[in-house]
């Protein structure tokens, strides 16, 4: 009986390891759809987070200054740079490659749609971002930046 | 009679809207050692902290219970570099953003971009970001952004945020 409730034991930790680097192969640099910049996602907590660490354009033509969150809705935080801003926050992995529960940030409006991310291969994701219900939103597609392997 | 009775439904408004409002307001400061493990490249590095949550302490000389809370703000923000082999001279911008387990990422503060140099700050803190669900929890985390300049191949960088709150109480 006991020799079962080990091997139970072990099963159960073997499963839970699965499920974390399931998840965590969201992390790493990744690419929207629009080029326009490249964001990394990381894990704080049991949570994912990705936030944008390369920017097509990353000086603003009208201030000549990097740009900036000119269009957050507090007023207050509009002078935080826009490189190295959190635009994915908060996801949690579900199952089935889908991470929940997060929110997308887009800078050039200032609105936050809810968002669920689902990994279609190792290099792409499905970003949903939508307002209330997921059947009225966009989906754009992301891939992932890899690196160039050394010679 | 139509102006008694407008009179009356005034006073009742009123009286419904300040019933709702925090009665009593207390200051506090917290502050929590936040610490990330180098080497840092060029962008945004995360100096992390958990906090846990103690209303027995929040103000000082009064225990307070979660449903006593009506709101909490920030005051005031200011982080300093606790080692000397980085100064904010070498960073663009510091921003300082909170999560708990059940409350949304939020970022609270932010100092863009970074005019002195030396080991202190201040931060612009956000008028709008509420605190009460961090506080409600059993503990949170605190996320400092350091905007470096450039690589820093140091092993550790460590920096205290100190954290002004204005407490609402019912």
């Amino acid at each position: 009986m006991s020799r079962f409730l080990t091997l139970l034991f072990v099963c159960s930790l073997a499963l839970t390891g699965f499920a974390q680097e399931d998840a965590d192969r969201l992390t790493g640099v990744w690419e929207p759809s629009h080029g326009k910049a490249k964001i990394k996602i990381d894990k704080i907590g049991e949570k994912y987070y990705g936030k944008i660490v390369w920017l097509k354009q990353p000086i603003d033509p009208e201030t000549n200054e990097p740009k900036v969150d000119k269009n957050n809705p507090d007023e207050k935080m509009r002078s935080n740079p826009l490189r190295g801003y959190r635009i994915l926050k908060d996801f949690e992995y579900t199952d089935k490659d889908v991470w929940t529960e997060g929110t997308i940030y887009d800078p050039e409006n200032g609105n936050t749609y809810s968002c669920t991310i689902k990994m279609t291969d190792e290099n792409t994701l499905d970003i949903r971002g939508y307002i209330g219900v997921s059947t009225f939103g966009r989906t754009d597609i992301w891939k992932r930046l890899k690196m160039p392997s050394k010679k | 009679m139509t102006r008694i009775l407008s009179t009356l439904s005034t006073a009742l408004i009123i009286l419904s809207l300040t019933s709702c409002g925090a009665s009593e307001q207390q200051s506090s400061s917290i502050e929590v050692n936040t610490t990330a493990e180098g080497p840092f490249f060029m962008g945004a590095n995360s100096l992390i902290a958990d906090y846990e949550v103690s209303l027995d302490n929040l103000i000082e000389g009064r225990s307070i219970k979660a449903e006593e809370i009506h709101s909490i703000q920030l005051s005031g923000v200011s982080v300093t570099l606790d080692d000397d082999s980085l100064t904010l001279a070498d960073m663009n911008s510091v921003t300082l953003q909170l999560v708990g387990k059940d409350a949304p990422m939020t970022t609270v503060a932010v100092r863009n971009p970074i005019s002195e140099g030396g080991q202190s700050t201040t931060l612009v803190a956000s008028d709008e970001a509420d605190l009460t669900p961090y506080f409600k929890d059993s503990k949170f985390t605190f996320v400092l952004d350091l905007d470096f300049k450039d690589d820093a191949y140091v092993d550790q960088v460590n920096a205290s945020v100190k954290v002004d709150l204005t407490i609402s109480l019912k």
